[in-house]
């Protein structure tokens, strides 16, 4: 062995050891060296895995190429020859006891992963080194050295740290519930790994003021750091909230940006120093964004470790980091927002209750007034004045029901806020349910039911007297209300530990499907007959809280038109517990509001239900004499009233002239009157003019009621005319028929004038109520269709001139990233006001911008109104003709007011109730439509962006082509496929593909993270099954994306293709005209665990391989591509790669176009499909796949390998140097305009021969349509005169990945080619 | 590249290939040679394997030089001259007949 031997094995490395100048070492000249050592040496220097040794009394130092390359960096060659303590004196502390341990004991030592901090780039580096240190011995066996054999793991260990900390932060974050909680667990998460971070600032806009996104014009929040938390964090605090983040801010659009230290906040570069050796020198800045939102809502500053260098590792995985921030912001705002309308809708709730609850108690104190005199009244009148006597009834029957509402409605509210406590008292519960149900024997037998009561002794329980006399009183008047014939039934008795009491009645019975709903707070269920359709629909939903106060519970049981039965079940052992109210569970019950009046029965509770019910028989029991009482009073002649303020027009018909005129006087103050003398009459009136009610005697000579009911409504258009009969008959039967024909209501002779009046605008309110109904259900159709603001206001504009004879309509609408007012009138105002009034701020003084500012309906009758209230822009309102105005606010659900719509009419217009709530509902539709169109906008705008983060591929590889398309289901912009190309540090390609379940914004919000982890992961890993290993550990954490599938495969650069499948559909491989489908490497879907190691049974099954030939193409898609309704997944598979070899002349480019044609029915797809297409470089005589780094250094040999590639295959001489012509021009412009000179790009070329035909595709990474201003400035398209005096065909398609330029040559002379 | 100077007229020698990434060369080469008191520079470019649109650009633009030199192609390659045809310029820059000098 030979010093020269080691020097030649050495290569370049043995050069450098010889120029060392041995004899200056203890070592001595290499002649005189032992063989040991030069033996050792020869094998170190010859490997090709990294070594270093050290041998002799100062442990001189020697190493490979593979450690020189991996590990020692700027020290080489310096380090050849020096002593092991010196060339790695930064690190002796941790390796000098190591060695000295291997020399001591000649026992090897083992270290995974250690870290080391080296010098060995300038910097104090963070490494990661597996490593071994073992003796190295004389001949003698003496030893003399030690020998290290390293693996470096740096990229590995750091990878893997940083995909940790991104599934800690995703994980954390997934589970906060609101922002505060988001930037509470990104602190602590990233403050547990400060590794690449040592720290973090993480800072939120307030609202951008100036609406332009860059933060300026605005408070600003620190709301989460790490890392700089030890020191005065009240400055940091401080210094945003007066002065912004004060970090220099990335372009808007635009990627992170680096900051050096210099250019830190003076807040942060004082805090610095507690970081010690760890105080990063750059940071990097990046927006935060809540999607959909497009602005930025705040920044994250990162600061990066100084031990690694700021590369592309750091930043993808601080934009990374940044992502699930942003998507964290994104779920806790939706949830935010959610919660906000269920809030929204609990309040509103609240606020009903408290409002019925005050003003039932304001109306008890009048009403106590009214009702006191009232009683001392009815003790005289009948002697005093005894022709007023039944009004004086009518007014203490009528005092007595209100009170009894009022209480409801009030013992209701107190019930519901928990303040109404049963005050229990023993009662014998037999004698006080049977006196209750006897008060309303008269009534029940009067009315001509059979009245059965059957009280058993059920002793003497404890139970609030007032509450039990409610809910039987409340139970029976409900039975008398809707039971005509037949019986009523009231039975008490004791069933096991429990009492019992039934209602039970013949009556109309309850429709089943509204039994669930009955005990529901105002619900009124709406039946076909009943005594009287009073009702607050309080009665029963009380009666259930009462009953459960006791502990009991009430249920209904119904068949309809057979009859109905309430039971009330009462445990025994509740009302045996106590005497009175629990003192713990309120401390000052408050007694229920009836029982003020006393306790007996005789309070105001009874008498009230009993006045009630004597009303709805009253018609049974009043003469003819009473009839004539109740309008013998003659009234003044009223004119009728003024049209505008007329609430609506009324028909009356009668043939009885006093009658008519009775009538007439009655309604006149109120409606427009207009009589007829019997139904034929009627009938020709309604034909000439249409009223909002008719009013009609039954009796009548011609035709008479029932017969002018009849006829009304066999007429389509009339058959919502709103009836109602007046009739002298008592009994039951005859009403009925008036029913049956289809009146409205009837009146029973004699009626009161309250009643009736009451009778008429209830009909009216109802038709315009449904008039309304009708007409905003119409708008809300037609709105439903339209995208624009613009067309919004064209559908309105038409609804408010037809209903209300508005002259302008007007639309508003806030600009929500702006702040400011757009407007839009319709038709366009005059004297160029329609150019002023086209936007404004809500600080504005017209009438549209103050409904928006004050959230109030603004409506001004007359010009001397608008002129007092508007006085700023009066001459303004003159000009466009414009006198009178109803502004409404356009309120969302969650109450936030989006605009305005403005009716406006050129004289005065006064608006009658009906109208008012015709705009508000209108202006309901119209925010909701506005609110539709607003957040489809928002989505839509997030989605486009999703999709083009999706197609933005990381591609930098010369070993391959690539092409990848996305094409969205129809109706939708996203669906759930994904892919990805990166480029892997050490040249390979790497390229995922995935589906998960779902579309639209949830399926785009798992797919970035999903995304985003791939990318990681292949960064970490250089084993496809590990890859999928780490997407699966993500996809388990991750709900959203459970069940996905993916593939992953690793484009090595000696075309080694290895890949693993987590149930996904496999690559085709096309080589030649050969087809077939790349099975194998399968494992179970994501987030089903078992990809770990030796989980598929050790057999090695976890990845395939295969060798890649020169020029094939690899196709990876999802399912859309093969799965077509009805047919077998093979059937689709064989189809794909048909298709695939058919259409193989094609450059990769329109290959992937003609494929998703190829399967893309004529209304789109129904599944979205993702595809991605891959050549490797080489060439066949019938294709030439080449690609090149964009530089024009590049262009000679990319041009020398085309010309090759022609001439071997023999194309003639002159056709050669014309395509050669052609091809140096397109590339040129490649790398000129498509790339923009930059190197990191590249470029693809695929030439095919197909027959006589040359088919050239060259492929950028530039689109020519977003640089055409600079292209056409510089030039590009240069050259293209050659290029179009030499081609047949020239076409440019100016993709959203690139641009590919595609020409064809026919030469006559060439021979098919043989494929 | 190789430079003769006979008189006012200077003949250049160019071998190789002209394209994007050696354009700039030629151009460099042209402008310092179209000075005063030269009169007219001819072009052999009979050994250019290759002349994309760059360089005639170059050429073109020599050609309209602010000082007047005349700037004339003497000799060319089939390639060169097959492309001078196809981007219109032959007639301005090529030399009618065999490649010769002419003095005044």
């Amino acid at each position: 062995m030979t010093w020269q031997a080691v020097v030649d094995a050495g290569g370049d490395l043995g050069r450098d050891l010889d120029r060392v100048d041995w004899s200056a070492t203890p070592l001595g000249p290499p002649e005189r060296w032992p063989d040991s050592l030069l033996s050792v040496l020869r094998v170190v220097v010859s490997s090709r895995f990294a070594m270093w040794m050290a041998w002799g009394p100062q442990l001189t130092f020697f190493c490979n190429d593979a450690y020189r390359r991996d590990t020692l960096g700027t020290k080489y060659p310096w380090a050849l020859g020096r002593p092991a303590s010196e060339v790695w004196g930064e690190i002796w502390d941790d390796v000098g006891p190591r060695i000295a341990s291997v020399l001591g004991t000649g026992v090897s030592t083992w270290d995974e992963s250690l870290r080391l901090f080296l010098e060995r780039s300038g910097y104090r580096e963070e490494t990661y080194h597996t490593f071994s240190y073992s003796p190295l011995a004389d001949e003698s066996g003496a030893t003399m050295g030690m020998l290290c054999v390293v693996a470096e793991e740096t990229e590995r260990v750091i990878a893997e740290r940083r995909l940790r900390t991104l599934r800690d932060v995703a994980a954390d974050l997934a589970e906060a519930a609101d922002e505060d909680e988001v930037f509470q667990r990104l602190a602590a998460t990233l403050g547990r790994d400060r590794a690449d971070l040592p720290f973090t600032l993480t800072y939120l806009f307030d609202g951008d003021g100036d609406g332009d996104g860059d933060g300026e014009g605005q408070g600003t929040r620190l709301v989460a750091s790490t890392g700089l938390a030890g020191g005065p964090q009240q400055e940091l605090i401080e210094a945003a909230a007066s002065g912004g983040p004060g970090w220099p801010l990335p372009e808007p659009g635009g990627g992170p940006l680096a900051v050096t230290a210099d250019r830190f906040p003076a807040a942060v570069r004082r805090l610095l120093p507690e970081l010690g050796a760890a105080a990063p020198g750059r940071a990097v800045v990046l927006p935060l964004r809540a999607r959909p939102e497009v602005q930025p809502i705040g920044l994250l500053v990162a600061g990066i470790t100084p031990f690694r260098p700021l590369d592309d590792g750091i930043l993808s995985f601080v934009g990374l980091l940044t992502d699930q921030v942003d998507a964290a912001l994104t779920t806790v705002r939706m949830l935010e927002s959610a919660r906000q309308r269920v809030e929204a809708l609990a309040e509103l709730d609240r606020v009903k209750s408290q409002f019925f609850a005050n003003v039932s108690h304001e109306l008890r104190t009048p009403l106590t007034l009214i009702l006191g005199p009232l009683e001392r009244i009815r003790g005289t009148v009948t002697t005093t004045l005894p022709a007023l006597a039944p009004e004086v009834e009518t007014m203490h029957g009528n005092a007595l029901r209100l009170s009894k509402l009022v209480t409801d409605v009030l013992d209701f509210s107190r019930l519901q806020a928990g303040r109404l406590m049963p005050a229990r008292e023993p009662v014998d519960l037999a004698v006080a349910t049977r006196e209750l149900a006897e008060m309303f024997r008269s009534a029940i037998e009067h009315a001509g039911l059979r009245y059965v009561v059957s009280c058993d002794d059920v002793g003497t329980v404890t139970i609030d007297a007032s509450m039990w006399e409610r809910i039987v009183l409340n139970l029976l008047s409900n039975a008398l209300k809707f039971t005509f014939d037949g019986e009523i039934c009231v039975r008490l008795s004791r069933q096991g530990t429990s009492v019992r009491l039934t209602v039970e009645d013949t009556g109309a019975g309850i429709p089943d499907h509204e039994l669930p709903r009955l005990f529901e707070r105002f619900h009124r269920v709406e039946r076909s007959r009943a005594r009287s359709s009073e009702g607050s629909g309080i009665g029963l939903a009380l009666v259930s809280e009462l009953v459960a106060l006791h502990g009991g519970q009430v249920e209904a049981d119904s068949e309809l038109d057979v009859g109905s039965t309430f039971t009330v079940t009462l445990p025994l052992a509740t009302l045996r517990a106590g005497t009175g109210p629990d003192p713990a569970a309120d401390p000052q019950p408050v007694p229920p509001s009836g029982s003020t009046a006393g306790r007996s029965g005789s309070g105001i509770a009874p008498a009230a239900f009993l006045a009630e019910v004597a009303r709805w028989t009253a018609g049974d029991e009043r003469g003819a004499g009473a009839a004539a009482a109740a309008w013998a009073p003659a009234l003044a002649v009223v004119p009728s009233v003024a049209e505008a303020e007329s609430e609506g027009t009324i028909l009356v018909v009668d043939d009885n002239a006093d009658m008519r005129a009775y009538l007439a006087r009655l309604l006149a103050p109120r409606f427009t009157v207009h009589t007829a003398v019997d139904g034929a009459d009627a009938l020709d009136q309604i034909q000439v003019r249409r009223p909002d009610l008719v009013v009609s005697d039954v009796m009548m000579p011609n035709v008479d009621g029932v017969e002018l009911v009849r006829r009304i409504r066999s007429e389509p258009e009339l058959a919502d005319l709103p009836v109602i009969l007046l009739t002298a008959a008592a009994s039951t039967a005859a009403t009925a028929e008036g029913f049956d024909v289809g009146a409205d209501d009837y009146l029973v002779k004699p009626f009161t004038a309250e009643n009736l009046l009451l009778r008429v605008t209830a009909r009216i309110a109802a038709g315009h109520d449904r008039r309304r109904r009708l007409a905003v259900g119409d708008l809300r159709g037609a709105l439903g269709a339209v995208a624009t603001a613009e067309d919004v206001l064209g559908v309105v504009e038409a609804f408010l001139r037809g209903q209300l004879g508005v002259d302008i309509s007007g639309l508003a609408l806030v600009d929500e990233r702006t702040g400011t007012v757009r407007l839009w009138h319709q038709p366009g105002l005059r004297a160029g006001l329609g150019e002023r009034y086209r936007s404004g701020t809500t600080a504005s003084p017209a009438p549209a911008f103050v409904a928006i500012r004050t959230s109030e309906p603004v409506i001004v009758a007359d010009r001397s109104a608008m002129a007092a209230r508007f006085p700023e822009v009066r001459a303004d309102l003159a000009a466009a003709g414009i006198e009178a105005a109803a502004v409404l606010p356009l309120r969302t659900a969650t109450g936030v007011v989006r605009g305005s719509l403005a009716a406006y009419w050129s004289g005065p217009r006064l608006l009658a109730g009906h109208e008012v709530d015709l705009l508000t509902d209108a202006a309901g539709v119209v925010a909701e439509a506005v609110d539709r169109i607003a957040t489809a906008a928002q989505e839509h705008r997030f989605l486009v962006e999703f999709q083009e983060r999706l197609l933005e591929i990381d591609h930098r590889s010369t070993e391959a082509v690539v092409a990848v398309r996305y094409q969205p289901a129809r109706n939708s912009l996203v669906g759930g496929d994904w892919f990805d190309v990166i480029t892997l540090p050490d040249g390979s390609v790497g390229i995922t593909i995935g589906d998960v379940v779902g579309s639209g914004l949830p399926a785009a919000t798992s797919m970035s993270q999903l995304r985003s982890a791939a990318r990681l992961a292949a960064m970490a890993h250089p084993d496809p099954p590990e890859v999928l290993t780490m997407l699966d550990a993500f996809a388990a954490r991750a709900p959203a994306a459970y069940c996905a599938t993916a593939l992953y495969a690793r484009l090595q650069t000696d075309r080694v293709l290895r890949w693993s499948s987590a149930g996904h559909p496999p690559p085709l491989l096309v080589v030649g005209a050969e087809a077939r489908f790349l099975d194998g490497g399968l494992q179970p879907l994501l987030g089903f665990g078992g990809h770990e190691k030796g989980s598929s049974g050790g057999d090695g099954a976890r990845s395939a391989e295969v060798v890649l030939p020169p020029a094939s193409t690899l196709l990876f898609y999802t399912d859309g591509m093969i799965e077509r309704r009805g047919e077998l997944i093979d059937d689709g598979l064989q189809r794909l790669a048909a298709e695939a070899v058919a259409q193989r002349h094609l450059g990769l480019s329109r290959l992937a176009d003609a494929l998703i044609a190829a399967i893309t029915p004529e209304d789109g797809l129904r599944d979205d499909v993702a595809l991605v297409a891959l050549r490797t470089v080489g060439s066949r005589p019938e294709l030439l796949v080449d690609a090149f780094r964009s530089d024009t250094a590049e262009l000679a040999s990319a041009r020398s390998r085309f010309r090759h590639w022609l001439e071997d295959d023999g194309t003639p001489p002159g056709w050669v140097d014309d395509l050669v012509l052609a091809f140096g021009e397109v590339i040129a412009n490649a790398v000129e305009h498509g790339n923009a000179n930059n190197n990191r790009k590249v470029i693809g070329v695929e030439a095919a021969r197909v027959h006589n035909r040359i088919e050239v595709s060259v492929t950028d990474a530039g689109t020519w349509l977003a640089d055409s201003n600079s292209s056409q400035r510089r030039g590009r398209g240069r050259g293209f005169s050659i290029i179009n005096a030499i081609a047949d065909s020239v076409d440019v398609d100016p993709g959203r990945t690139g641009t590919t330029v595609t020409f064809t040559v026919d030469i006559p002379s060439v021979e098919p080619s043989s494929s | 590249m190789l430079t003769a100077l006979r008189g006012p007229v200077a003949r250049v020698g160019v071998a190789g290939e002209i394209d994007d990434a050696t354009v700039d060369r030629l151009v460099d080469a042209l402008a310092g040679l179209c000075q005063p008191p030269l009169e007219r520079v001819e072009l052999d470019l009979s050994s250019v394997g290759y002349l994309g649109s760059a360089g005639v650009r170059a050429l073109a633009q020599a050609a309209d030089n602010p000082a007047g030199v005349s700037v004339q192609v003497v000799g060319a390659s089939a390639v060169v001259r097959r492309v001078l045809e196809l981007t219109g310029v032959d007639r301005r820059l090529l030399a009618a007949g065999p490649p010769a000098l002419r003095s005044r």
